[in-house]
């Protein structure tokens, strides 16, 4: 069934040439389990992507309803309780696969010439991968995720000459509040968002383009 | 005619190490590459299918959570029983707290409440059923009449003229402690 409609589809589009190239990539020898973990993050990226949209759909960025909202899912949406703590545990889970791919690439000696630019871009990465967590530790608005963002937000505040206005523009304001929530969820569905697909595009390219590291 | 996929050759067993093959032994790699690609190919649509499935059950169960809550309601009072007169319809102003979601809110409805006796009271809701416009009670005929599209009711809320497909919609009522309660809005019969 599903090589008749491919059929179909190849007949129109011409498209069998590509998915080869794309998909019968043949891999080297040398490549183990090691060389899983960037693929595993990548997973477990998508699985944020569609349980954060899902949550979307409750979820209340105000100092009114965000406790209530989640809460709500939590106790009365049907499966709430679970896709919330996919994204939760998720969460954690793509920082320690994103740790243990980059240690994996730093013991290989993967980010040497000519791979370099990826291990940029892959530093990038993480600090994108950090800034998911920071905004959205903040946004069920309970008193743990108030103080550590009050506690966050004055560390980088800490900073001398410009500490104030960094937390000004971190928190919207001097004080942690409405516009800090709004903006902080601001980044964390759109922004953020956008900028880790773009850098992906870009890190999955040059893995392409240059073939994954040799033998150690 | 799709000549593109013919010229596209794929190294068979990889390109890096090992010696050169015998054509024989060649020959045992590729059929046996086959299988385990068939196998391989099997196993991942199988795992993708389970994986795609045990998300698509939550997640569907989730955007369909609010279809699966029973919307129940609950007896509202709109008034003591002496407050109303007989033969004289009242528009009584009410409210009640309603769960919405995740917000707690007070909403304010009005209804038509028309006493026969103590033991005969209907309720009525305020919208004609028509499109919906409020009516209003028109003392000197003793009947309703819509501002909308001319609707004329009885008393009983029998439709008397105009367009309305059926009589006006009435609530369920109770008497208790001598307060007049109402609870479920029943579609008008006709
Ligand atoms: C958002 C998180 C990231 C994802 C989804 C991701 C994904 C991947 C994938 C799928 C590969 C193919 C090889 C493998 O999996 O080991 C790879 C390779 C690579 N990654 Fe990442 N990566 C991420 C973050 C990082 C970070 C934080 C670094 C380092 C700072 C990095 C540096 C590299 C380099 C240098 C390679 C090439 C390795 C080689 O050719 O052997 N990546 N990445
Ligand atoms: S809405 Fe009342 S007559 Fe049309």
């Amino acid at each position: 069934m599903f090589a008749k409609a491919y059929d179909w589809l190849d007949e129109r589009l011409n498209i069998k040439g590509q998915v080869k190239e794309i998909l019968d990539h043949p891999v080297p020898p040398h490549v183990n389990w090691l060389y899983c973990f960037g693929g595993i993050t990548f997973t477990l990226i998508m699985l944020q992507i569609v349980t954060g949209i899902f949550l979307v759909m409750y979820y209340v960025p105000s100092p009114d309803h965000a406790y209530a909202s989640v809460e709500y899912i939590s106790k009365e949406v049907t499966f709430g309780k679970l896709i919330r703590n996919m994204h939760r545990l998720g969460s954690s889970g793509v920082v320690v696969m994103v740790v243990v791919h980059l240690l994996r690439v730093y013991f290989h000696g993967a980010y040497k010439k000519p791979r370099e630019l990826n291990w940029m871009v892959g530093v990038f990465l993480l600090m994108v991968v950090m800034g998911f967590g920071f905004t959205g530790y903040l946004l069920p608005w309970d008193q743990k995720a108030y103080w550590a963002t009050v506690v966050g937000t004055k560390m980088a505040g800490s900073v001398p000459l410009m500490g104030e206005f960094i937390i000004k523009v971190a928190r919207g304001g001097m004080d942690l509040g409405a516009v800090t929530l709004t903006r902080f969820f601001a980044l964390h569905i759109w922004f953020l968002p956008a900028i880790l697909l773009g850098m992906l595009g870009a890190h999955f390219f040059m893995i392409r383009k240059q073939g994954i590291s040799g033998p150690m | 005619m799709n000549e593109t996929s013919e010229f596209h050759q794929e190294p068979v067993n990889g390109e890096v190490g090992g010696a050169p093959a015998s054509s024989e032994q060649k020959q045992a790699l590729i059929s046996e590459e086959i299988n385990r690609r068939q196998f391989l190919t099997t196993m991942l649509g199988l795992t993708g299918s389970v994986i795609g499935l045990s998300l698509a059950v939550p997640l569907t169960g989730y955007a369909l959570s609010p279809a699966m809550v029973k919307e129940k309601t609950e007896f509202v009072p709109v008034g003591s029983v002496t407050d109303f007169k007989a033969g004289e319809p009242i528009k009584v102003n009410y409210s009640f707290r309603k769960k919405d979601g995740w917000v707690d809110t007070e909403v304010k409805k009005t209804a038509w409440v028309v006493k026969k006796d103590d033991n005969n009271i209907t309720v009525f809701s305020p919208n004609c059923t028509h499109l919906g416009c409020g009516y209003v009670w028109d003392a000197p005929s003793k009947q309703f009449k819509c501002p909308c599209h001319g609707a004329v009711f009885s008393m009983e809320g029998e439709v008397v003229a105009g367009p309305p497909p059926r009589p006006l919609d009435r609530f369920e009522t109770k008497v208790a402690d001598g307060k007049l309660l109402i609870g479920k809005l029943l579609e008008g019969e006709g």
